[in-house]
């Protein structure tokens, strides 16, 4: 299976590639007013996206603004409904690998709120963690607390 | 490496690689320093600098204009397939001193040019003679002839020369080879873009273009697909 790789601090993480629609380069992302830092938007090709930095989500620090910092679109169906998009805001992201999804295994225990950290991988480049995106889609919402899902419009 | 990227890169190919003594033991097993995982770690670490002025205002630009998010749903391929079967694609190519255009549907392929072998008492005329394509002989036909345009000064500069080219076109009615003298490439029009060729033409190519074009402030003969392979068919038999 097929694996985007990148990092979140130094740890790496990976995203199946099959979710991801496609990877932005870093555009210049609106902030969204209010304390928490951690979700924007982005106006792909006249559509507005949510944006979630997942470097200000689990570490409280942006992502750097670098070459290798890039945006993977993420889709999620809604059942009789428009989809829903999510950018989200990956650091290093160079790497397209495949791994077993076999060989992933439960860490041991489960994140109640970071419930879209999936099963890691013992790899050479360390501990690889699973992101769960559909739950990520959840957590989107939960931050924004929006009326609507973006994304439809 | 670029003076701004703010850390070291530890270029040991320079030292105990291919640029250097060649001691690396990982050398045994990559043979090039290119094939090792530790250089191209190094051109991903490039990545790693900051973005060059003007990246994000460029990229914020770039991906907002566009098709929207939601048009690449499902549906929406059919949608653009209808509207696409809407335009009229043609290739456009000059021959001696006229610019002309093809449906591309019509086009095969556009090949380097390659020897036309004479066929014995067709020295003259539309048919040329064969040519190789891929492994089978194809007859050349010179449109040129065929529309009765002036043939270019003999003293033709090398740099036209290059850019030369033999098109392969055809479908069942046959299929025929010539020779471009220099070719276009594939532009797409809406088919209201077509105008009626002038009446008062009276070249022998105007028998064979039923409309023209506009492409970079000229007119351009749209030559009719079948009128063409009709004629060249005669011409053969």
């Amino acid at each position: 299976m097929l694996f985007l790789l990148f990092h979140i601090g130094d740890d790496p993480y990976v995203l199946e590639a099959g979710c991801i629609t496609e990877v932005l380069p870093l555009v210049r992302i609106k902030a969204r007013p209010g304390p928490s830092g951690r979700i924007g938007v982005i106006n792909h090709h006249g559509t507005p996206v949510p944006v979630i930095d997942l470097s200000e989500l689990i570490l409280g620090r942006p992502s750097r603004t670098q070459l290798s910092t890039r945006i993977a679109l993420i889709r999620n169906e809604v059942a009789g409904g428009q989809p829903q998009w999510l950018g989200l805001v990956l650091e290093q992201a160079t790497e397209a690998l495949r791994l077993d999804p076999g060989r992933f295994a439960s860490p041991g225990f489960t994140d109640g709120a970071a419930s879209y950290l999936g099963p890691v991988l013992a790899d050479q480049r360390g501990l690889i963690q699973w992101i769960h995106p559909a739950k990520l889609f959840s957590c989107a919402a939960g931050l924004a607390a929006m009326p609507e899902p973006v994304g439809s419009a | 490496m670029a003076p701004d990227a703010g850390f070291a890169i530890e270029s040991c190919w320079q030292k105990t690689g291919i640029g250097g003594d060649a001691s690396c033991p990982e050398l045994q097993k990559h043979i090039h320093c290119r094939n090792c995982p530790t250089h191209a770690g190094a051109a991903s670490l490039l990545l790693n600098r900051a973005p060059p002025a003007h990246y994000l205002e460029e990229w914020t630009r770039h991906v907002a204009q566009g098709k929207a998010a939601s048009d690449r749903a499902p549906g929406a391929a059919e949608a653009r397939a209808a509207g696409a079967a809407a335009t009229l694609s043609v290739m456009i190519f000059r021959i001696a001193g006229e610019w002309l255009a093809l449906p591309t549907h019509l086009l095969e392929e556009v090949a380097e040019m390659r020897p036309v072998h004479s066929l014995p008492h067709r020295r003259s005329g539309v048919v040329l003679g064969v040519a190789n394509i891929h492994g089978g002989l194809l007859i050349c036909v010179s449109l040129a002839v065929l529309l009765g345009l002036a043939p270019e000064a003999q003293q033709r500069e090398r740099r036209m020369e290059a850019k030369r080219r033999m098109l392969v076109i055809g479908h069942e009615a046959g299929r025929f080879v010539f020779p471009a003298d220099e070719v276009q490439g594939i532009q797409r029009y809406r088919p209201d873009s077509l105008r009626p060729a002038p009446a008062t033409v009276v070249r022998a190519a105007s028998s064979y273009t039923r409309h023209v074009l506009s492409w970079q402030d000229r007119n351009i003969g749209y030559l009719d697909a079948d009128l063409l392979l009709d004629g060249l068919n005669r011409s053969v038999a």
